[in-house]
């Protein structure tokens, strides 16, 4: 897992230095329902449904352990 | 999977020097808003609430809201205020073997949970610092204080931003046994660790990665929770420490004008034996116009549990627990969420309102429903 972790942020690493998206080109990105945090008090209300309820935390949301009587 | 720092650097050191600088479109989220979330989850316990952990009804109902004000203070000030608050109902487990006591599942000290923070971020030309502070409260038999920081950084004019955060919790509690005895009051620390990066891929693409480091020591069991050990009833007894890990990763991609789809993948590991894996799809659709915005979703869950949990024990151990949250099990939910963009009959300049839906099936029969009402401001 190690490795497929450290695969993964390399991968990053070089599709950044490929990336060459000009600001005429990021009409599209700049609509809501291209980002990751136009609702985010939604998905923490989500996140707190589903965390409590499974072993995992962290990642979808700003939602982790601690901060309450749960696990 | 122990996260590799120098690699994590690594990717943010070496992006600025690989991409391009570009300027970034202003987005709305700039503006002030007001978001108000109202949402009610239900859990079932199976057939003759044997869902779970067979011993105990497991069935549940919590209500819960989240106010959050984001507001700007000045050109670079931002503060953001924010009140959490539960209401849980249904939730007293009424125990086989002991029905004169009850406790509450969400809670081992009450059915009201309360939680205010207060965030302040500073914009400067080449990143974003902010930090925040919490209090938790259940009446007298829980607190808890909370405080992070928090850095964001915009490389690459936009193309890349990288995002660290810190955050510590300490809660304090009274001890509640399933017998009812109340040994005490204990503690639990919480620190995590985060670190992302959101990527630009292409004109239509856009990638985001989260690791995630949680260490925790304390009293980390479920204090009411109990096993049973050859038909006698204990307290779960569970490590003082825990180390949890994760990886996210969400690409999504626009489809055209109107639509977009989204995929997300975590790997989570902790000391404790539990590996998981998570599975999500989302799709985005514009209708009306770009007026109305539909969100179907589709998760999959998959979890290897603790190496000490099991549903009964055969001899005492040191650590046990049947916490069914902490067993094997794999969960499916399917959802499905509306949002009516910008409307102009509702009080405000600019305000959306969503509602949604999910379903979530536990093999283990643990299977519950949750319904989100949002309703965001901005001015």
């Amino acid at each position: 897992m190690r490795l497929g972790t450290l695969f993964l942020l390399v991968s990053l690493a070089a599709l950044a230095g490929c990336a060459e998206v000009q600001f005429h080109e990021k009409e599209r990105l700049n609509d809501r329902i291209m980002s990751f945090d136009d609702d985010a008090a939604g998905a923490e209300m989500r996140q707190h449904m589903i965390t409590p309820r499974e072993g995992a935390i962290g990642g979808f949301s700003s939602v982790g352990a601690g901060g309450c009587s749960c696990k | 999977m122990r996260l590799s720092v120098s690699a994590c650097l690594a990717v943010v050191l070496c992006s600025p020097l690989l991409a391009q600088d570009l300027d970034l479109p202003t987005r709305e989220e700039e503006d002030d808003r007001l978001s108000v979330h109202f949402g009610v989850y239900d859990q079932t316990d199976g057939a003759d609430n044997l869902g779970g952990n067979p011993f105990i009804d497991e069935e549940e109902t919590v209500y819960e809201a989240i106010i959050v004000l984001d507001k700007k203070m000045s050109e670079r000030d931002r503060m953001n205020v924010r009140f959490l608050g539960d209401l849980v109902s249904s939730a007293s487990i009424t125990r086989e073997t002991n029905p004169m006591f009850q406790a509450l599942q969400s809670s081992p000290s009450g059915n009201e949970h309360g939680e205010l923070g207060i965030g302040w971020t500073r914009d400067y030309e080449d990143y974003k610092v902010g930090g925040e502070a919490s209090l938790g409260l259940e009446a007298s038999d829980y607190q808890s204080v909370g405080w992070g920081v928090n850095l964001s950084v915009p490389l690459a004019g936009g193309n890349t931003e990288a995002r660290f955060k810190y955050q510590s919790y300490l809660d304090f509690f009274a001890v509640k046994l399933f017998n009812g005895v109340e040994p005490g009051r204990d503690r639990r620390r919480t620190h995590t660790f985060e670190g992302g990066i959101t990527q630009v891929l292409t004109p239509v693409t856009v990638a985001n990665l989260v690791l995630n480091h949680t260490q925790q020591s304390g009293f980390l069991a479920t204090t009411w929770y109990s096993v049973f050990v050859n038909g006698v009833e204990m307290s779960e007894s569970v490590p003082s420490s825990r180390r949890r890990d994760s990886m996210t990763m969400r690409v999504r991609q626009s489809l055209g004008d109107h639509n977009a789809v989204e995929l997300g993948y975590r790997f989570y590991e902790d000391d404790w034996g539990i590996t998981s894996r998570t599975y999500e799809a989302r799709y985005f659709h514009y209708v009306f116009g770009k007026k109305f915005l539909m969100e179907p979703n589709y998760r999959y869950y998959d979890q290897m549990g603790a190496s000490f949990f099991d549903r009964v024990f055969s001899a005492p151990l040191r650590f046990m627990t049947s916490d069914p949250d902490l067993g094997d099990f794999d969960g499916r939910s399917f959802g499905l969420k509306g949002t009516l963009i910008k409307s102009t009959w509702l009080p405000g300049r600019r305000a959306d309102v969503s509602l949604s839906f999910d379903r979530y099936s536990r093999s283990d029969g643990l299977d519950f429903f949750w319904t989100i009402f949002g309703y965001t401001v901005r001015f």
